[in-house]
């Protein structure tokens, strides 16, 4: 990769398919990815300033959205597939007088870097050997347990323990594959 | 003066380059293309790598935008007449059989597996192969949905938006949620 930010460290072999992968990551922001990583095309990460993204060896990642203003840690021997989002915040308030006044804030021509008030953050931990399915959707506060597989399109707001298989939306925990 | 030029046929030069393209690739040898059929470029075949003698045939005026098909060595694609695609993620190391007149929408992925990644290693190539995934004629299948392998879905077939599908449908059907069944009808 030519033009990498001194936050960015990539590991070796690591195979990296979009030059737009890493266009939304703000300067304070901190992103390290392992050895034999591959990123394929549609991959985006959107990263804040106290963002932190870390990826474990060989692990792939094809088109997913990483979309941290904490911490999401991925293991090692980790497959992510199409369209997965992954966030650690909530990014908004519940409260509507804090939204209106984050819209003004957000809206062009001010600059985009403010602190959000009262919103809900929490780390998203997946240990090694996990498997998410195509259109999976992971959310803050959630520790993916070793060698779990969530089956696509669910929606996972809670934590999983190892070894599980997750389906549906919302999401059911079984202790082994149905199918 | 600015000139709109309008392409009648996929515009392919001899050596199968589309004209025009930003991905500077040709299509694939293996690759049959019906006539007034689109694709928008060649991006599609970037993870291809099907050693079939036919791997993919796709009809006649069928428009299929910014499509990523990813084949293993077995991979066998057939996509009928009159179909409109619009991003979807086709990938399989089996056969897929899509029939005319499909309506499919935005993001819809078509695969063996949910665990779906652009085709790894694999040199093995088997002389028979299994139907993984078979649509019907005018099946519409809406936003988001999931195809996966198992699914055979009858004719004139309705798949709700964000559905998953993995079993059996019958003919006139409509299969709606996560994990997708097929609603009752009244007639």
């Amino acid at each position: 990769m030519e033009r990498m930010e001194n936050n960015i460290t990539i590991g070796k072999n690591t195979y990296i398919e979009d030059e737009k992968t890493f266009t939304d990551v703000k300067n304070k922001s901190n992103i390290t990815i392992g050895d034999n990583v591959k990123i394929y095309g549609y991959t985006k990460f959107h990263v804040g300033m106290n963002g932190k993204i870390s990826i474990g060896n060989n692990s792939i990642i094809a088109g997913a959205i990483l979309i941290s203003n904490k911490e999401i840690t991925i293991g090692n021997n980790v497959v992510i597939s199409y369209y997965v989002s992954i966030m650690d915040s909530d990014f908004h308030s519940i409260n509507p007088k804090i939204r209106k006044k984050e819209a003004y804030e957000m809206a062009p021509p001010t600059n985009h870097d403010f602190i959000r008030e009262d919103i809900v953050e929490a780390k998203v931990i997946i240990e090694d050997n996990v498997k998410i399915g195509a259109n999976c959707i992971i959310l803050k506060g959630v520790t993916i347990g070793e060698g779990s597989e969530i089956f696509a399109g669910t929606v996972v707001t809670k934590n999983i323990p190892k070894n599980s298989y997750v389906e549906g939306n919302p999401a059911k925990i079984y202790e082994s594959r149905q199918k | 003066m600015l000139k709109v030029i309008q392409l009648k046929y996929m515009s392919l030069d001899k050596n199968r380059y589309v004209i025009d393209d930003w991905y500077h690739m040709p299509i694939p040898e293996n690759v049959h293309i019906g006539k007034e059929t689109w694709i928008h470029t060649a991006y599609a075949f970037s993870q291809y790598k099907s050693k079939r003698k036919i791997g993919v045939t796709i009809g006649h005026n069928c428009s299929i935008k910014d499509p990523l098909i990813q084949t293993g060595t077995n991979g066998e694609i057939k996509i009928g007449n009159y179909c409109t695609f619009v991003q979807p993620i086709i990938n399989t190391n089996k056969k897929i059989i899509i029939g005319n007149n499909a309506l499919v929408a935005y993001g819809v992925i078509i695969s063996d597996s949910g665990y779906l990644i652009p085709p790894q290693k694999n040199t093995r190539v088997v002389k028979k192969n299994k139907i993984s995934i078979r649509i019907g004629n005018n099946v519409w299948i809406g936003i988001k949905a999931l195809i996966l392998g198992g699914a055979d879905i009858g004719d004139n077939s309705i798949i709700g938006a964000g559905a998953i599908v993995d079993f059996t449908v019958p003919k006139n059907s409509i299969v709606v949620g996560n994990p997708g069944r097929i609603l009752p009808q009244k007639r």
